[in-house]
């Protein structure tokens, strides 16, 4: 079976080296790199700005160096990249991004602007609600990030500029979506780990780069068997990526998820004549997760998910320490089991998910649900 | 801890009850403890803290029991104390602090932490009754736009929210008597807390923590007005007779936020047997508010969006640096709140810089404001009798 094996091993390595991707890119371009953390953040303004967008996915656990400065039962992402920065793994990026998305990111960011002086570091909050007061408050909080953005890359963003870097970012989140597809349907071909690891690389590479990778990949004939067992996952990141290759040795095939380096990074923006405006309203009718209640509530999202994909069951992959996931566990958990869809519950820290023990869960609810 | 003798301690207890019974059979709204109060008072609602509710069941060290409950459906039990034994005493069979009343909506913020609101939207999910989020973007710096204009929308979006869900019609003089009341009883627990300035002082922090109720849950009611009266009038008698709630008072510190409710003793004995008078915390000032009753919803929402926990890394330093020189203290105890990431996230480095800032000896404490499971005491009496070793020589001159 044909692999698309060269585009996938690229994406790889633009994992492992993002320092690589944006020095490549620096040798091209005058704007700054843009780095922020990995959640919902609206990289086509950082790349109208004329700056390269990269997300943080620091490889492996390595959470000592933060343990002067954060205590041990604040979450493992928080940790690894406070670490990350403590140790000069970021030293490639010129700028910041964290979203606001919990107590701890708030904190964090205060904290690194203290520690590090960065000379760029914004916040980006995404309103809670999913009430009519909410997109006016996001069209401004867009508004004042372009503008700083605009200031540090020394370059008025214009309404075209952006009206491009939507339209070309569109064209990755769309091929992103058919992979995700092919993948579905091929899962032999397009394992979850080839299909994450791209989603992973989007976060990275210049969607300039990504986008020929992504037809590359698309160009290949689809083949193989579809099957496998057929599960949708919830939380906020394939993380570590690792657990995806996992998922394949188990025999599941995730057909839907909520993740940000899933199915969220598929969501493309609404083609309007106001391009702020329109990532405005991606932002506002986004995936439900667990930091916003958007119009949407997140227990009917997964359970009309499971339904439409003709998934067998849920799997929660939730961060150990992370109350904003963990408060709303036990509701859906119930919720999707009163409906008769079984769960699996899996608690992960950056970096490391204790791989056998996932393995012989990821195996006995496999064999349940097999018996049901 | 032998407490203050007030002579008239029977009566506060009775304003106290009074108030709290006034408008119980109204619908209940659930409510955060920083939360536009004045607004659901106005609308005819009832208000219920749940976060009173788990300093309760933290003092009668009970936390531990009815989180068990919680943590068998699910919850962690490293989630916030007060979030566990709420969640859990819904879930318990037993009750041991009484059960948490059926609420008719429930109101949640996010201006003192996440934690609130997704506890809240659980509350609400279990009960059946319609949630609403009061959304409040962190304030860097000042505030400003959009932040302002989003939060006035808010405002007008619960006074509707209310409306459909059991409230009476919004009326805007009542809102502003409310107002009035809420600003006075505000003033007088400022007055109160400055008493912790005199040398020796008759009142200090975790007095505070004991008269604290009304000043949270009794905002906005004469109740809460009475009672402070009285008892700032009674506390400036003892202070004219020279009474030191610490005897031998030679030390003042601040103390970051919230108390270990279940030691609170132990804390007060530990402090008092070295002279040492915990006599500012930003916990205690949290409840002040300076509200403008011609702009009610407007002026509500900026007060509470302006809540400490809401504010930046540096602007929350600079309000403990202003509290320390305010009260004149000779340290500070920082506490590492395993409940409250809200609060924690970036203590260590806090300690380092309001010493380098001050040159004032600090310490951080590692424990949980509610569960003992995380309470060393032999570890936490050595770091504290380290710290009093380094307070200095003591002052006994007047402020
Ligand atoms: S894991 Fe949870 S607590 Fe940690 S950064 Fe993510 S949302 Fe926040
Ligand atoms: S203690 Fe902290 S986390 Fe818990 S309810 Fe209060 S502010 Fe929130």
């Amino acid at each position: 079976m044909e692999m698309p094996v060269r585009a996938v091993a690229a994406a790889r390595e633009a994992l492992h080296d993002p320092a690589g991707v944006a020095a490549r890119w620096r040798s091209g371009h005058q704007g700054p790199v843009i780095a922020h953390l990995p959640y919902d953040v609206p990289v086509e303004l950082i790349h109208a700005a004329g700056a390269l967008p990269v997300g943080v996915f620091p490889s492996g656990t390595g959470g000592e160096h933060a343990q002067a400065h954060l205590q041990g039962w604040i979450c493992s992402p928080a940790r690894r990249f406070l670490t990350a920065a403590r140790q000069g793994e970021l030293e490639w990026a010129d700028g910041l991004i964290i979203p606001q998305i919990c107590d701890t990111m708030r904190g964090l960011k205060g904290l690194w602007q203290f520690l590090q002086r960065p000379s760029f570091l914004e916040a980006y909050y995404l309103p809670r609600t999913g009430r009519e007061s909410a997109l006016p408050y996001l069209t401004g909080e867009l508004t004042r990030l372009r503008d700083r953005l605009g200031e540090f890359s020394g370059r008025t963003v214009e309404a075209g500029d952006l009206f491009r870097s939507i339209t070309l970012y569109n064209a990755v989140r769309t091929r992103l979506d058919l992979l995700f597809q092919r993948h579905v349907n091929r899962p032999a071909q397009i394992t979850n780990l080839t299909w994450y690891t791209l989603v992973r690389a989007s976060f990275i590479l210049p969607p300039e780069e990504m986008l020929p990778l992504l037809d590359e990949v698309l160009a290949v004939q689809p083949e193989g068997p579809a099957g496998g067992v057929p599960l949708v996952v919830s939380g906020q990141l394939m993380e570590p990526l690792s657990l995806a290759g996992l998922l394949d040795a188990s025999g599941v095939v995730v057909v839907g998820d909520d993740l940000v380096d899933g199915q969220r990074a598929c969501q493309a923006v609404p083609e309007e004549s106001d391009p702020l405006a329109a990532l405005a309203r991606r932002a506002w009718n986004s995936l439900p997760c667990a930091a916003i209640i958007g119009p949407v509530g997140r227990e009917t999202y997964l359970a009309d998910l499971v339904r439409e994909r003709r998934a067998v069951g849920v799997i929660f992959l939730h961060f150990r320490n992370c109350e904003m996931e963990n408060l709303g566990y036990p509701g859906l958990r119930d919720h999707l089991e009163r409906r008769g869809i079984p769960t699996l519950y899996l608690e992960t820290q950056w970096g490391t998910a204790a791989a056998g023990s996932v393995a012989t869960r990821l195996e006995a609810f496999r064999e349940m649900l097999e018996g049901f | 801890m032998a407490g203050i003798p007030l002579p008239s301690a029977g009566r506060l207890k009775d304003i106290l009850a009074a108030g709290q019974a006034q408008g119980a059979d109204a619908p209940v709204a659930w409510v955060t403890a920083v939360f536009p109060a004045e607004l659901i008072r106005a609308m005819g609602f009832y208000p219920y803290y749940p976060e009173n509710f788990g300093a309760v069941a933290a003092a009668k060290k009970v936390t531990p029991a009815l989180s068990r409950a919680a943590e068998a459906r699910g919850y962690e039990a490293d989630l916030c104390g007060y979030a566990r034994a709420g969640l859990g005493d819904c879930l318990a069979a037993v009750h041991p602090v009484g059960s948490l009343p059926k609420p008719t909506v429930i109101l949640g913020a996010n201006n003192q932490c996440s934690t609130l609101a997704r506890w809240f939207e659980a509350a609400a999910r279990d009960f059946g009754v319609p949630y609403f989020l009061l959304d409040f973007p962190p304030v860097f710096g000042s505030l400003g736009e959009p932040v302002q204009s989003y939060l006035h929308a808010q405002m007008l979006e619960l006074a509707a929210f209310l409306a459909l869900n059991g409230g009476v019609p919004l009326d805007t003089d009542r809102l502003a008597g409310i107002i009035d009341l809420a600003n006075e009883a505000c003033d007088l627990w400022r007055q109160i807390l400055a008493l912790a300035r005199l040398r020796p002082a008759p009142f200090g922090f975790i007095d505070a923590c004991v008269y604290m109720a009304p000043i949270v849950t009794l905002r906005g009611t004469p109740a809460a007005v009475e009672y402070y009266r009285l008892l700032k009038a009674e506390l400036l008698t003892l202070a004219g007779r020279g009474y030191a709630v610490v005897p031998g008072e030679r030390y003042k510190v601040y103390w970051d936020h919230i108390p270990v409710w279940p030691r609170l003793r132990w804390a007060a004995d530990l402090f008092a047997a070295h002279g040492v008078l915990v006599a500012t915390s930003q916990y205690a000032e949290a409840w002040y508010h300076r509200f403008d009753s011609s702009r009610p919803l407007e002026s509500l929402a900026e007060s509470y969006a302006l809540a400490f926990v809401n504010r930046d890394f540096e602007e929350r330093l600079r309000q403990k640096q202003v509290l320390m020189a305010n009260y004149g203290v000779d340290g500070f105890v920082l506490l590492s709140n395993r409940s409250c990431k809200a609060t924690s996230v970036g203590l260590y480095d806090k300690q380092r810089e309001l010493t380098r800032r001050t040159g004032l000896p600090g310490v951080v404490l590692e424990a949980d404001m509610a569960d003992l499971a995380f309470f060393d005491e032999d570890q936490l009496t050595e770091r504290l009798e380290l710290f009093f070793a380094r307070l200095g020589p003591g002052q006994a001159k007047d402020l």
